[in-house]
């Protein structure tokens, strides 16, 4: 197996879970924000468009999965318990979502609703990318990716030496 | 490795240390000779210390060992809160595009948009092609007559 020098050096400076995740939070937020203005601009497709910017985010689901089982960071032992944190999460979020959906729809529209930014239908776009942005922070702050050193790492140099 | 077998040897000494303990308050007497006697017997006896006799010492074994590591809490608090949050979206904004095709507060062009991500999302509905093709062909639609615009508007 081949690593090209550039991509082992890009690895060893942006880190392995960094990138995608700070790649996430940017998509989400775009993709949140097309939602929300879609009604605004009275345009529809801007949905269509901000679903397909938050698949980008979504490879972070791939990303998420890889961090709870990486043997650099995760024990063996550790996996299963990961794993079924994960599951959980995904069973809250499954069912929060189209709770607070129906929730902020009954924001209502108000006399000439129709017209206006924050409605019914452009409540959930808002709130989640306020959401975003705000989580975006705390992972700039407080995200720690894989330390240097680890068995990976050497990995790569090692093939960069041969 | 070595520390590994280290640890073991503490181990086995601190499990036998509570069997001696165990020992000396059953019978109710014991030395330091003695005890020393016991540690002995009950180490070879046990072939080793039961992993679970001491509980420090297995909390200790947990965070040290390599299979039982974790990453760092932010993080995976972080990673996990992620997850959370993108399962959220998944199933929160579809939410918003089918009250944008299903509320009657949605406004005509929404609508002619709309029916077209229904059918997208497969469920053709009589009603749905009959109030599509009235948008799309307005005048077709009203030179129907009224009695026509009448049966079409009590379907719909």
């Amino acid at each position: 197996m081949f690593v090209h020098p550039s991509r082992a050096s890009l690895i060893e400076v942006a880190g392995v879970y960094k990138i995608p995740i700070h790649l996430c939070c940017f998509a989400s937020i775009l993709g949140s924000l097309c939602h929300a203005l879609a009604h605004k601009a009275n345009f529809l497709y801007l949905i269509l468009i901000g679903r397909m910017i938050m698949g980008v985010a979504f490879t972070f689901f791939m990303y998420a999965k890889k961090y709870c089982s990486d043997p650099r960071i995760v024990g063996i032992r550790r996996r299963t318990t990961l794993a079924a944190y994960l599951v959980v999460g995904q069973g809250i979020g499954l069912s929060l979502g189209p709770l607070l959906g129906g929730v902020l729809y009954r924001i209502g529209f108000g006399p000439n609703g129709d017209r206006l930014v924050f409605n019914g239908f452009t409540s959930p776009g808002w709130l989640v990318a306020a959401a975003w942005l705000l989580f975006w922070g705390v992972v700039t702050l407080f995200f720690e990716d894989v330390q240097e050193g680890t068995p990976h790492d050497t990995i790569i140099i090692s093939l960069q030496r041969n | 490795m070595g520390k590994t077998k280290v640890r073991g040897a503490n181990r086995v000494l601190s499990d036998s240390s509570q069997n001696t303990q165990f020992q000396d308050v059953q019978s109710g007497r014991g030395s330091r000779r003695r005890t020393r006697s016991v540690h002995l017997s009950t180490e070879l006896e046990l072939g080793g210390g039961h992993p679970r006799a001491d509980p420090e010492e297995v909390t200790v074994r947990d965070e040290e060992n390599p299979e039982f590591k974790l990453p760092k809490m932010n993080s995976l608090l972080l990673v996990l809160m992620t997850n959370v949050l993108m399962q959220v979206i998944s199933r929160f904004l579809p939410t918003q595009w089918i009250s944008y095709s299903l509320s009657p507060k949605t406004p005509d062009l929404f609508f002619h948009h709309c029916s077209l991500f229904e059918r997208v999302r497969g469920t053709v509905g009589r009603r749905r092609d009959v109030l599509r093709a009235c948008h799309r062909y307005p005048d077709a639609y009203l030179s129907l007559g009224p009695r026509a615009t009448l049966e079409v508007r009590q379907r719909c």
